[in-house]
């Protein structure tokens, strides 16, 4: 098992935003998580990179207990992930983007950098031809030195995905990758994250709203609903489930009553 | 020519060049305004004067000194980092001020509010100036290293940072102390200057002017500071004719940055030769538009 979340639950005051969620990801898995909005989904990213700490429950990273580590921590071990709202460094240049998420693997020291020494300027040069690369894999690569909030929407998705790569992670959380991006790009995308997967051996966790890349691509879907896991299969018994199409498109009148009874 | 009064002026922007850019660091760089910076200044004059006078050690290094100490108490500010934005201001602010009255009441070592002298004068202008490139070339070099870069990441987006494998608090400490030594060490060559320390030289007034430096050259770009610093020490130098209302024109040219560029003069750009090549090409163009405006009309006939 090489990521696993077990009975994480988190309550913001009053409101239980998570409730026992527990998931488990094998190596090389694409794993999709829907649910209607205020399911939970990014509260549960959330909880699983260390963001904010779960009120119980714990995150397993290759059996190691994570939940107490701080967010960089986690970065660090391994679970990368983007942001449904963005949160790119907006003023500076999409390359420097990716060159700060790919520095860590280069640890000149700090006198070196001073004094800007040869084994600096090697580093420095390798950082950025690493950087280009993941820009490249993502369509970015003449776009390298625009300021990253001048680029267009999908763009920024895509810059995002580069930054989260460049990490080298053994854990993938794409949270909306697809967001505000049309048909033919979210179509796009999934040919890319399906290329990226196979390229560098990925494991995906994947929030998204758009129905057909889902089904298209995660092996496993996970659905959520008020917190609390509702279903979990393969794309056609989630399309199947009746819980699930009840979720989405609300529960018809029958069931109401069921439940008013119960 | 150049009178000795003129190379004092000089002398003392570049005291203030190597204050501001350790500032620009911490405010411009990683996001965190101060307000008690000028704490940092006093200590680094005190302890240098005091090694000098009382320790007869040299010049030259009791100034890298003055940083250290300066460095070292910063250490003391590491908690008040968990504060957000205006929080850490208003922190640092409580900080230069216990600086200013622990120097008001330190006895014989400080001298109290009476002052402490006996320094000659030592920083002339090739010291300073020397100094002040020091102080800029390393400072850059920070800036265009993955040190600097954390620091920017950390400015942007404090959660993109962390789920890059960016500790914020250490890093933001390490700009705190890198810009606290700095301050120290203007301070130290501050004393050699005037020859003679007083703790009120250093309060709110000078941490403001040091954080309206920072902005008024544009946060996060180092060349901005640098024109800044040289703009708002020469103004009250150049108005000194008009006594008071010298101040008068140092609040107007914060006020017309304000409203004319926000982003400070030089936004977040560097002066570069890059950098005035696009300028130039720029004026150029806005040139040509205003020509082709006043010719069209013509052509139309």
């Amino acid at each position: 098992m090489l990521f696993e979340a077990q009975h994480l639950s988190k309550t913001f005051g009053g409101l239980t935003a998570v409730r026992d969620f527990s998931l488990s990801i094998n190596k090389g898995e694409l794993i999709g998580l829907i649910g209607p909005n205020g399911a939970g989904k990014t509260t549960a990213f959330n909880l699983m990179t260390g963001i904010i700490k779960p009120t119980s429950g714990s995150v397993r990273l290759e059996g190691r207990d994570i939940t107490a580590l701080p967010a960089y921590e986690v970065s660090k071990l391994g679970v990368a992930r983007t942001f449904q709202n963005l949160r790119l460094l907006k003023t500076v240049s999409a390359l420097q983007n990716v060159v700060t998420a790919v520095q860590r693997e280069y640890s000149y020291s700090f006198v070196s950098a001073l004094t800007r020494t040869s084994r600096f300027r090697h580093q420095e040069a390798a950082a950025k031809a690493k950087a280009l690369e993941y820009l490249d894999i993502v369509g970015l690569g003449q776009m390298a030195n625009s300021r990253a909030d001048s680029l267009p929407y999908g763009l920024q998705r895509k810059l995002e995905i580069a930054r989260a790569l460049a990490l080298s992670p053994k854990v993938l959380l794409l949270d909306e990758p697809a967001a505000g991006m049309n048909p033919d790009e979210s179509l796009e995308l999934m040919n890319l994250i399906e290329s990226l997967r196979k390229k560098y051996d990925l494991t995906i966790l994947l929030i998204e709203h758009h129905m057909e890349l889902v089904m298209g691509i995660c092996e496993r879907i996970i659905v959520l609903n008020f917190g609390e896991i509702l279903a979990e299969g393969n794309s056609e018994e989630i399309q199947s489930n009746e819980e699930v199409i009840a979720a989405y498109l609300g529960p018809d009148e029958e069931e109401d009553e069921r439940e008013a009874i119960s | 020519m150049v009178s000795s009064y003129m190379l004092s002026v000089l002398t003392l922007i570049c005291i203030n060049i190597v204050a501001v850019a350790g500032l620009s660091l911490l405010t411009g760089f990683t996001g965190l305004f101060s307000f008690g910076h000028s704490g940092f200044m006093s200590i680094g004059a005190y302890t240098a004067a005091i090694l000098f006078v009382k320790f007869n050690m040299p010049y030259w290094a009791v100034l890298p000194l003055g940083g250290l100490a300066a460095c070292l108490v910063s250490g003391i500010m590491y908690p008040t980092l968990r504060l957000k934005g205006d929080y850490f201001a208003i922190a640092a602010l409580g900080f230069g001020e216990s600086v200013r009255l622990i120097m008001d009441n330190g006895g014989n070592l400080t001298g109290g509010a009476r002052g402490f002298g006996g320094m000659p004068t030592l920083t002339k202008w090739p010291e300073a100036l020397l100094v002040a490139a020091i102080a800029l070339v390393l400072m850059r070099n920070i800036i265009r290293s993955r040190f600097g870069r954390t620091l920017i990441a950390i400015r942007e987006d404090k959660i993109a940072a962390q789920s890059m494998g960016i500790n914020v608090a250490r890093n933001q400490y390490l700009a705190l102390a890198i810009s606290a030594f700095y301050c120290g060490v203007a301070g130290a060559m501050f004393a050699f200057f005037m020859t003679y320390l007083q703790p009120s030289m250093f309060d709110v007034a000078k941490s403001t002017e040091l954080s309206s430096s920072v902005v008024f050259g544009g946060i996060g770009s180092l060349s901005g500071s640098v024109i800044a610093a040289i703009v708002l020490t020469s103004i009250p130098e150049i108005f000194r004719p008009l006594m008071q209302w010298r101040m008068v024109f140092y609040g107007l040219a914060l006020v017309l940055t304000i409203v004319v560029k926000p982003t400070g003069l030089m936004g977040t750009n560097e002066l570069s030769f890059g950098f005035l090549q696009r300028f130039a090409r720029k004026v150029i163009s806005v040139g040509k538009k205003n020509s082709q405006a006043t010719t069209k009309p013509k052509g139309g006939k």
